[in-house]
Parts: structure tokens; C-alpha cells; sequence
């Protein structure tokens, strides 16, 4: 954000063609803070910028899917790391502003068709939309047709408001609602028609708990239209869409045949002639049994090992399949040794919860969640946990569910559940983590456009791994960094790291072993990790960085034996770090070929030293020999001056 | 003539004296006296060194042997030239130049000896020095480059 700041107008530049002003914050559209931005290439053309925060996970799909029902998105783009999705503006207020009344034919014409052929299209692309809700929708002026909000900028169904979700998701909290099926979108797009009808919100003013109480008594299209003014030829339309259970509602197909006063047969469901009495509660169906069951377990199981529910479900149901099934879900009750690490009462709560109500989410370590939406209730714990011990329950599950999928497949739950157990498992195997670093790194392994959660750069919702690398080389400054905290913790936190190794996993590099890990300390793999991001995303100098390690990188040096080798690295390490290419940096440092070479080369020193000591000490022996031989060659010369002078006296003598 | 038979007696002990050794020294005792009387005289330097210095060796008389014969060559000479005559001979042994020369020899055979053994050793010292030196500068250079733990003057 350093070019927002330059400038005191607040305005941001991306792709070098949208700027989007940043003092126009414009109200939230799906969920994101939204502003305006202008397209500089082309004048005039006005855009809504969307700042998401937890965009889904299959976004890329969704950006390149269109339809006249869906605010298409226009572009995304990054901007110092962060997604900016651009969307045109909607074309009129939202339903949230003034609800109307519409008349049956405008609501077939104008919601229900355009709608049917949205989730045809959506069907087809194996997407769901989950966000049909009043804020959502805009209508345009003076028409009767609506257009929902850009798909995929938010995590799926988690703004929707309880009531327009069906049970299925509805009994979660929001980030455990995953992707869903296009059933619950039907679902949702019910009780907007429902609310278009009569002119407000079904169950309005009621808590939570008490819509989900009361829709579980009744039925939800009981619950939702008892004393409702309902035109008569919605009612049959509205009473399927809105079925507790998602195989009684009508397929997009269906829908888009409708006609007015056309018939849609719901198979209803009996409730019980007598309830059952759990926590205080009546409960006439199977499924309101399943929910108690999930507000009071520990009641529930009192109820499974005396048989009553199995009892319950045989005489006053007549469901003897359903009775047996739990009859044998509460049999694991005996001291049978299933899994080690599985708590048998909990599993058998799940799985009894399954048998009554196949539709229901897991219901498991005392929360109701889709497996696939795990990885984002895990960033969503990290980043606004809603209990302090919520973040290591999620955890704790997590770690269980990706390690030990194989007790979940003998659970027999339902085939959507184990399937998302399935996936979650394939993940998990890929990331090649364990424990607690696996729980970190499933969000962004499942999610590429999930933003670092660390809590130092969480605001700047980086989700590019050179945007996060040059946002900690921004901040990696002696305020943001203190040395003890550097020398201890590295340059990144568990989050950031995670981010990284995922970022790097998905273009398929290990920057670093799990052994290799172990045997650095943190700053020097941090750094590495940094600088396989570096190489690998063709990032900008990282110069700052590189200048804050170099002191730590220096003392690594004294690893080299040889003096003037240690001195020309840190030439070396000076000039890498003034240029930034961290690669280049750590390679002075990181070189075990050199430092194998510079400790044989130090060995031979010494071996050296230690002969040539040898050779002193040996001194006065070759002093004796020397003299020695002194005296023998002082003889030896003397004895051929002798020879000479003779001869030359001889000579002096005769031949003169 | 004592002095001659002094000398003979003194070889006599020598080791790896023969008889054949006495029979040669008799004939010339008989055919010419004059000149075995001047070569005797002039090898006196040699039985005296061999009594001054026991640990002389055969080498060290062979040197000295060198410096004597070039000086006996002259009186040799004049003896042979003057037909082994008494009288020459005679002046011969008593000409002090020729006596002291020969004593000289003897001292010469030594100095040479012995000056070139010291200027060998102290050619010998000089070199050794010289390696020392270099020798140590090898050391101290490998263990600055190696052994110094760490520096770190303004790093």
C-alpha cells in the first residue's frame, strides 16, 4: 500500500488501468468493502472495486462464468499482493432497501426463470451461488427483475442469514457451511420468492436458535408460511422449495418449466403420534431428534443405550430400518476397541446423528460443519476466533479428520460427507505436513486466494506469495523485527510460512525437508524459504531483508576456516544483500561443496604446520651432521689444494 | 743418522709395516744415502704430527703428505743432481728456508683444512637461518589464515 500512502488523494492504481478511490467506500456488495474505481484507459467507465477477504476457494471458476442474472466480475487484479476483484455497478437498489410486493407472474418472469436458468448454468459448472439473500439481490428501477450479486467473492453461505439457509446448513455456524448443493440454493431462492410474496421476511424478529426451533417442530414450509398471506398458486411451488429434505425439492429443471399454479407433489413427512422427550423438548421427526441429539449428547446417548430412540423410531415412526441402523450405531456403545485415538461415544453420536437424518451436516467434537468447509473454519478461528478454545477444537479435528480418514469410512456416513473426508485426506497427504503445520497449511492449500492470515499482514489481505514477501521486506525493519525476536522466531510466523510452503507446493517445489528444517535455525530456513519465493515468483530485490540478515548471516560465516575466504564472502554477502537476490545471498553462506573444500584445505594447514614444526624441532640433529660434513669437505679441499701445490711445485721444479 | 733410525723405528711400529719395506729401505740406506738422509729429514713433520696428534688418520697424513712432498721435490732435486753427494745433502737439511717451509706445510695442510671446515659451517648456519626464517613465516601465515577463530575487526 506504499503508492496509497505517496498520495494523500487515497487512490490506488492497479494494472497501471483502474484506479480505485479510496475515500469512496461504497456499501458492501456480497459481503466485501466495496469502493469505486475508474477504468483510466477508457473514460467514463465506472466500476465497483470489491476488497474480499476470504474469496472462495474456486473463484477462478466462477470469474469466468457469466450469466444476465449474476453480476459478472470484470477483472481481478493484485495490487501490492492483494485481490481487487472489479465488478460493473448493480443496477439498481438492493431488496434489502424495500422488499415490494410482487404478483405471481412477476415473480415467476423475473426470479424464478431467470434463476432456474442461472442454476442450470451453475449446475453445469458444478458451482452453487449461496449467497441469495435480500442485500444481495438488486432490482433494476421500475422493473420486476432481479440480479444477484457477484458469485465467489465471499466464503460460500457464510453472510447468509439463518433463515435462508435450509436446515442442512443452517444448524452450522457460517464459516462451517461449505460449498453445498444447488438444492440449497433452490432452498434459499424459496424463501426469497416466499418473502417477495408477502412483503417481508418470514419468522423476522426471532433468534436463531428459535427459527431453528421452530422449523424443526414444523417443518420449514409450515414454519415459514403458517399465517402468511401466500398466493394460492405459489403454494404447492414454495412448500417444495422450501422441503426440509433437499431430494423433495425441485431440480433447476423443474423450475424452469414453471408455469402458473403449476404442482409440485411434496412426499410429507409423518411426524410422530407420540414424541420424544429430549432435554425438555418434544420431538415428533427423526431429523429435530438428530438436532437435539446435537444440543444435548450426552441425553441422547442415555436415550441410545436404553434403546428408547430405536423403540421410539420402530413403533411410533414405523421406520424399522432407520431402528435397526441405530440399534447397531448404539451397540459400538460396548467396550469394542474401534480407533485408538476415536472418543467411541462422540463417533457414535455422529454416526447415530447420520442415520436420522442422512441430509444433516457432521455433527462431531460438539460442532455441526461440513468436512470441506473445515480448512475455512480453520482460517476463520485464526483470524476472529468467536470462543478462545474454538480455534483448537477446529484443530484438534481437523488434524484428526486428515490423518485418519480410514475411521470415518467405517463410520458409514453419508456418501457427501465421506467424499468431502475423502478429498480432505488427498489434500492433506499432498501438503506432506503433519500435526499443527499441517492445520495451518490445509487453508491455503485448499484455497489459493486465501490471504496470509498472519496477524501482522492480515489487514493487507496478501494472497500472492512476492506481495507477502515484499510486504516483510517493507517491515522488516529493527520497530517491526526486534533483534532478540529475529535471532528466536525468524522473519515469519507460523502463518506466513505456511502461506509460502503452500504457495510453493503449488507450483511443486519444497523449498526445504522436514529434516533439512530441523537442522537450520528458523531465520536461516525463513530465509530460504524467502528466497525459493523469490526465485520461484520472479519477485523484486528484497534488499531490506537481505541487509536485516546479513549481521545473523555473517557470524554463519564463521563456519569457513580460511580467513581470507571469510573476508571475501562478506564482500560477497555486502553485495548480494545491496542487490537484494536473496538466492544469490544465502548461496555465499549455504555452500557445502565450498565449505567441504575450505576444511580439507584447513586440514592440510594443519598437517602442514604440524610437519614443519617437526622439521624445527629436528634443527640441531642436522646441525651435527652438517658439521660433519663441514670437516670432511674442509679435509677433503684441503687434501686437493695439497694435491695442486705439489703438482705445481713438481712443475715449478722440472719444467722451468 | 739418529735421527733417521728414530724414524725407521718409529715406522717400524706402524701397522701393515713389511720386511720387504726394511729390505728396500736398506738398499737405498746402501745406493743413496744422501737422499734417503734429506727425505727422511723432511718427513720428520709427519712422525711429529703423528705423535702430537694421535687421532690422526691416514687421510689426514696423506694430506699432509701432499704438502710435505711439494716441498721435498726441491731438496730431492738438488740431491739427485748433485749425485746423492754428502755435502750437498747436507746442505740440503740444513738450508733453514727449505726446513721451515716444510714445518709450514704441515701447518698449512692444517689451516687450509680447518678454515675450510669453518667456512663450510658457517655457510652451513647461514642457509639453515635462512630456512628457519622461512619456515616460520610459513607457519605464522597457515595459522593466521587458519587458525584465527573469528575477527570480526568492523565487520
Amino acid at each position: 500500500m506504499a503508492d496509497t500512502q505517496a498520495d494523500n488523494s487515497q487512490e490506488l492504481l492497479i494494472a497501471e488501468r483502474y484506479l480505485i478511490s479510496l475515500d469512496h467506500k461504497q456499501p458492501d456488495l456480497a459481503g466485501c468493502a466495496t469502493y469505486t474505481a475508474q477504468d483510466m484507459t477508457a473514460a467514463g467507465n465506472s466500476y465497483l472495486a470489491l476488497a474480499p477477504v476470504a474469496p472462495s476457494a474456486r473463484l477462478s471458476e466462477i470469474m469466468f462464468f457469466r450469466h444476465e442474472s449474476v453480476i459478472p466480475i470484470q477483472a481481478h487484479e493484485y495490487s501490492a499482493g492483494a485481490l481487487w476483484i472489479l465488478c460493473p455497478h448493480p443496477p439498481g437498489p438492493s431488496l434489502a432497501e424495500g422488499l415490494g410486493l410482487w404478483t405471481e407472474s412477476q415473480l415467476i418472469d423475473g426470479v424464478i426463470r431467470p434463476f432456474a436458468s442461472l442454476f442450470q448454468s451453475l449446475e453445469a459448472a458444478r458451482l452453487t451461488c449461496r449467497n441469495i439473500r435480500p442485500d444481495n439481490l438488486f432490482v433494476g428501477q421500475g422493473l420486476h427483475k432481479i440480479v444477484l450479486g457477484p458469485l465467489g467473492v465471499g466464503a460460500p453461505a457464510e453472510n447468509q442469514a439463518v433463515v435462508f439457509e435450509p436446515l442442512s446448513s443452517a444448524v452450522c455456524r457460517p464459516s462451517a457451511r461449505g460449498d453445498g448443493t444447488i438444492d440449497d440454493d433452490i432452498f434459499s431462492l424459496g424463501v426469497m420468492i416466499l418473502a417477495l410474496a408477502i412483503g417481508k421476511l418470514p419468522l423476522e424478529g426471532l433468534s436463531d436458535t428459535d427459527i431453528l426451533r421452530r422449523r424443526f417442530e414444523v417443518g420449514t414450509p409450515a414454519a415459514y408460511m403458517e399465517g402468511q398471506n401466500v398466493p394460492v398458486g405459489l403454494r404447492s411451488l414454495l412448500t417444495a422449495m422450501l422441503a426440509d429434505d433437499p431430494v423433495n425439492r425441485p431440480s433447476p429443471r423443474d423450475l424452469v418449466t414453471i408455469a402458473p399454479s403449476k404442482l409440485f407433489t411434496v412426499r410429507s413427512i409423518l411426524p410422530a403420534r407420540v414424541p420424544l422427550m429430549i432435554g425438555g423438548n418434544a420431538v415428533y421427526t427423526p431429523q429435530a431428534l438428530a438436532w437435539y441429539a446435537g444440543r444435548h449428547p450426552t441425553e441422547f446417548s442415555g436415550l441410545l443405550q436404553r434403546k428408547v430412540v430405536s423403540n421410539w423410531l420402530h413403533s411410533e415412526l414405523e421406520l424399522s430400518v432407520m431402528a435397526s441402523l441405530i440399534e447397531q450405531a448404539s451397540a459400538s456403545f460396548l467396550p469394542a476397541g474401534g480407533g485408538k485415538a476415536v472418543d467411541p461415544a462422540t463417533m457414535v453420536l455422529t454416526h447415530a446423528i447420520s442415520v436420522l437424518d442422512p441430509a444433516a451436516p457432521m455433527f462431531w467434537g460438539g460442532i455441526w460443519f461440513w468436512p470441506e468447509a473445515l480448512p475455512r473454519m480453520v482460517a476463520q478461528a485464526v483470524v476472529q476466533p468467536a470462543t478462545p478454545d474454538e480455534e483448537r477444537t477446529i484443530r484438534n479435528i481437523l488434524n484428526f479428520m486428515a490423518g485418519n480418514p480410514d475411521a470415518f469410512v467405517s463410520a458409514h456416513l453419508p456418501r457427501r460427507q465421506g467424499q468431502q473426508i475423502t478429498a480432505l485426506s488427498v489434500v492433506a497427504r499432498r501438503a506432506g505436513a503433519k500435526g499443527l503445520e499441517l492445520v495451518r497449511r490445509l487453508p491455503y492449500d485448499t484455497n489459493s486466494f486465501l490471504p496470509c492470515l498472519s496477524k501482522r499482514c492480515w489487514e493487507e489481505r496478501i494472497s500472492l506469495p512476492d506481495g507477502l514477501s515484499q510486504w516483510l521486506d517493507r517491515h522488516a525493519g529493527i520497530e517491526d523485527l526486534p533483534e532478540d525476536v529475529l535471532g528466536r522466531s525468524g522473519f515469519l510466523d507460523d502463518q506466513m510460512r505456511s502461506f509460502l510452503e503452500a504457495c510453493c507446493g503449488r507450483q511443486g517445489i519444497v523449498p526445504l525437508s522436514l529434516s533439512q528444517k530441523a537442522g537450520l535455525p528458523v531465520w536461516l530456513a525463513d530465509l530460504t524459504l524467502l528466497a525459493a519465493v523469490q526465485r520461484k515468483f520472479d519477485a523484486k530485490p528484497l534488499s531490506f531483508l537481505a541487509k536485516r540478515a546479513l549481521p545473523l548471516l555473517e557470524t554463519e560465516l564463521r563456519q569457513w576456516r580460511s580467513k581470507t575466504s571469510r573476508a571475501r564472502r562478506r564482500v560477497r554477502l555486502g553485495k548480494a544483500a545491496e542487490d537484494g537476490n536473496l538466492g544469490v545471498f544465502l548461496a555465499v553462506v549455504n555452500d557445502p561443496t565450498g565449505l567441504r573444500l575450505d576444511h580439507r584445505q584447513a586440514q592440510e594447514a594443519e598437517a602442514e604446520i604440524s610437519n614443519l614444526m617437526r622439521v624445527m624441532d629436528e634443527a640441531p640433529e642436522r646441525r651435527a651432521a652438517n658439521d660433519r660434513e663441514a670437516r670432511n669437505s674442509g679435509e677433503f679441499f684441503s687434501l686437493l689444494t695439497g694435491i695442486a701445490v705439489a703438482m705445481a711445485s713438481v712443475w715449478l721444479e722440472f719444467c722451468r | 743418522m739418529a735421527s733417521v733410525k728414530q724414524a725407521e723405528e718409529t715406522m717400524l711400529r706402524a701397522p701393515g709395516f713389511r720386511w720387504w719395506h726394511g729390505i728396500i729401505i736398506g738398499l737405498l740406506l746402501s745406493y743413496v744415502p744422501g737422499s734417503l738422509l734429506v727425505a727422511g729429514v723432511l718427513l720428520l713433520p709427519l712422525v711429529a704430527l703423528r705423535f702430537v696428534d694421535p687421532n690422526a688418520d691416514s687421510q689426514r697424513i696423506m694430506i699432509v703428505l701432499f704438502y710435505v712432498g711439494a716441498v721435498m721435490v726441491h731438496p730431492l732435486h738438488e740431491a739427485w743432481a748433485g749425485n746423492g753427494d754428502w755435502d750437498t745433502c747436507i746442505a740440503q737439511i740444513t738450508n733453514p728456508i727449505t726446513l721451515a717451509l716444510d714445518w709450514l706445510a704441515v701447518g698449512a695442510a692444517w689451516l687450509v683444512a680447518e678454515a675450510s671446515a669453518i667456512g663450510g659451517r658457517l655457510w652451513n648456519a647461514e642457509v639453515a637461518r635462512r630456512e628457519r626464517k622461512s619456515i616460520e613465516k610459513r607457519i605464522a601465515y597457515l595459522q593466521e589464515e587458519w587458525m584465527s577463530s573469528d575477527d570480526s575487526p568492523a565487520a
